[in-house]
């Protein structure tokens, strides 16, 4: 875990260190004098060797200080604090999204098997991954906010707002995991235990719900970790299509502003916050399937 | 060899029996044509503005409307279908030769190579590939070739992980012993002896991998970080028809159609060879 942040940490500094263009010079703008420049880079300790640069960028970070955006003078975290619960909204309603049309269909395309509702499934599976989102999005807006009216086009605050957000983050992540419920199902339900469960006579539904749907969830489950970064990034985009005012939107406004702390910040969030859910995921598999112990 | 021409004749035959798999071939075989002849086809210049004629939706003029600009809409998708075709397979090729040898070196060495590699490909996971690539975009600067390599640097973890695997189990056959007990050179034994017997999966990851390049591409070019205008290019033709999509919202269906059926057809093909090289796998996954 810690040679994985220490690597994550490492490239994204590394990225931002490689990026052309003196940062001060954007700072201060193009008219600055060389002393000046000189002075600023002193105080933001530029000019000290990479490997401490790189040392007082963990240092801070672990202090949740990021540095200060050039663009709104104020702290990266600070500018970060007020955003992310509009990104983590997207996102848990995209997952949520997701998984509630995942699992109805996954499961029973696999009960029924090779049937025209299969086909229909398998079609919208790769219909899913073949949409661009930030199209996907604007489709929904044109159909569902101009024409119909249902739904507010762009912005936040009630829970309107998030339904075509939601939709557009989470139809990819839907159409992923029907495919692995689907072949998760699929492999369970030929088992020894389901034909016995069977044999005992116990209702199809008990035994396709509680005795096959537990043991194909594990799968499902390890993706949960994988599939979080999948939507983080998903929302990078869908809150530009949607101008949801989030941490994804602010990072590629930042890009565009040369704001490159702001970028550093956020991707390096977004990078750690899928490093700790895919430990969590870890432990709680442990806890799920008792043949997993951690040595 | 004779082997192996067998099951190559098997393979094309499972996939002359797949309905899906053979429109998706045709689809793509029309847009690779018509990218490759796309002055001699597109109706008009992709460029030629004409402002008398802006935002003027289809007509027997202009099939697919017009944009802004005045410019034939058709004609720019015909002519973008270019960049996305050239993204996918030069990114694709970045990722495919980094991700397979990486990853061989690491299946077949083992030990702290494969420590090393695997610990690197750990950390690239961390980020979400698109979030990847918009930084290294950023960082390099937009353009058609930052985009091709952003996108291969960030995509061939999976291709390692995969051979990796492959050469795991190779690694104990008979056959590879032999040739190592034979004295051949490490480098023949990776690439003539175990990568060909590796690589049946990798061609099902290229395909799909052109579809996610595609659609990468395309995100890229919607956040004004792909390809630079005046090119034209199906995610830039999207972006653009964004803030007008309430007068014209042909502006900014059509390249969305044209990008959708591109990458459908290549998730098709990649599915329906997956289902005919591996037999064992004909549930999709």
């Amino acid at each position: 875990m810690i040679p994985i942040l220490l690597g994550v940490s490492l490239i994204v500094f590394s990225l931002m260190h490689l990026t052309p263009g003196d940062p001060v010079e954007i700072m201060l703008g193009e008219f600055a004098q060389a002393a000046q420049i000189e002075e600023m880079r002193d105080s933001l300790g530029l000019n000290d060797p990479l490997h401490i640069q790189y040392f007082n960028f963990i240092k801070n970070a672990l202090k949740g200080d990021f540095g200060r955006s050039i663009h709104y003078n104020r702290d990266v975290s600070q500018l970060i604090a007020e955003r992310i619960k509009y990104t983590a909204y997207l996102s848990l309603a995209g997952m949520f999204i997701s998984y509630i049309i995942a699992f109805p269909i996954g499961i029973i395309s696999a009960i029924k098997r090779y049937t025209v509702f299969d086909d229909a499934a398998m079609i919208f599976a790769l219909s899913g991954i073949s949409i661009p989102n930030f199209w996907l999005g604007m489709m929904l807006i044109l159909l569902f906010s101009l024409k119909f009216g249902f739904f507010p086009a762009t912005g936040v605050g009630t829970w309107k707002h998030l339904v075509l957000p939601a939709i557009t983050l989470g139809t990819a992540g839907a159409a992923l995991t029907t495919r692995l419920v689907r072949s998760s199902m699929l492999e369970v339900i030929n088992q020894d235990y389901i034909r016995t469960a069977r044999a005992k006579g116990l209702r199809e539904r008990v035994v396709i719900y509680k005795h096959a749907l537990k043991n194909a969830m594990l799968p499902v489950l390890t993706m949960i970790g994988l599939r979080l970064g999948f939507i983080l990034g998903g929302a990078v985009i869908t809150e530009k299509v949607f101008g949801r005012p989030g941490m994804g939107r602010l990072m590629v406004d930042s890009i565009f502003r040369r704001d490159y702390l702001v970028v550093q910040a956020v991707t390096i969030i977004i990078a750690v916050t899928v490093l700790f859910a895919n430990l969590a995921i870890d432990i709680i598999y442990s806890f799920i399937d008792p043949q997993i112990k951690y040595e | 060899m004779s082997n192996s021409k067998k099951s190559y004749g098997r393979v094309i035959n499972q996939l002359k029996r797949n309905r899906r798999v053979k429109i998706a071939l045709v689809i793509l075989l029309i847009i690779i044509t018509s990218a490759i002849f796309a002055p001699y086809i597109s109706p008009y210049d992709p460029m030629a503005m004409d402002l008398s004629a802006s935002l003027e939706g289809p007509s027997r003029a202009h099939w697919l409307g017009t944009d802004k600009m005045g410019r034939d809409i058709l004609s720019r998708i015909i002519y973008g279908s270019r960049v996305s075709l050239l993204v996918g397979v030069v990114a694709v090729g970045i990722s495919g030769v980094i991700g397979v040898l990486l990853g061989s070196l690491a299946g077949y060495f083992g030990k702290w190579v494969d420590g090393l590699i695997m610990r690197i490909v750990d950390i690239l996971l961390a980020f979400p590939s698109i979030l990847l690539a918009i930084s290294l975009v950023a960082v390099l600067g937009a353009s058609i070739f930052n985009v091709m390599l952003a996108i291969g640097v960030v995509s061939w973890v999976s291709y390692a992980r995969l051979i990796r695997g492959e050469f795991l189990s190779l690694k104990n056959k008979e056959f590879v012993s032999a040739v190592e007990a034979l004295g051949a050179k490490t480098p023949k034994i990776i690439f003539k002896h175990m990568l060909p017997n590796a690589i049946a999966p990798v061609i099902v990851m290229a395909t799909l991998g052109m579809a996610g390049a595609i659609i990468t591409e395309s995100s890229l070019s919607f956040l004004g970080l792909g390809v630079q205008p005046p090119t034209p290019s199906w995610g830039q033709m999207l972006s653009k028809g964004r803030t007008i999509i309430r007068q014209a919202w042909w502006v900014s269906t059509f390249p969305g159609v044209a990008i959708m059926i591109t990458v459908l057809s290549f998730n098709i093909l990649g599915d329906g060879l997956r289902d005919a090289l591996d037999p064992n796998m004909n549930d999709y996954k």
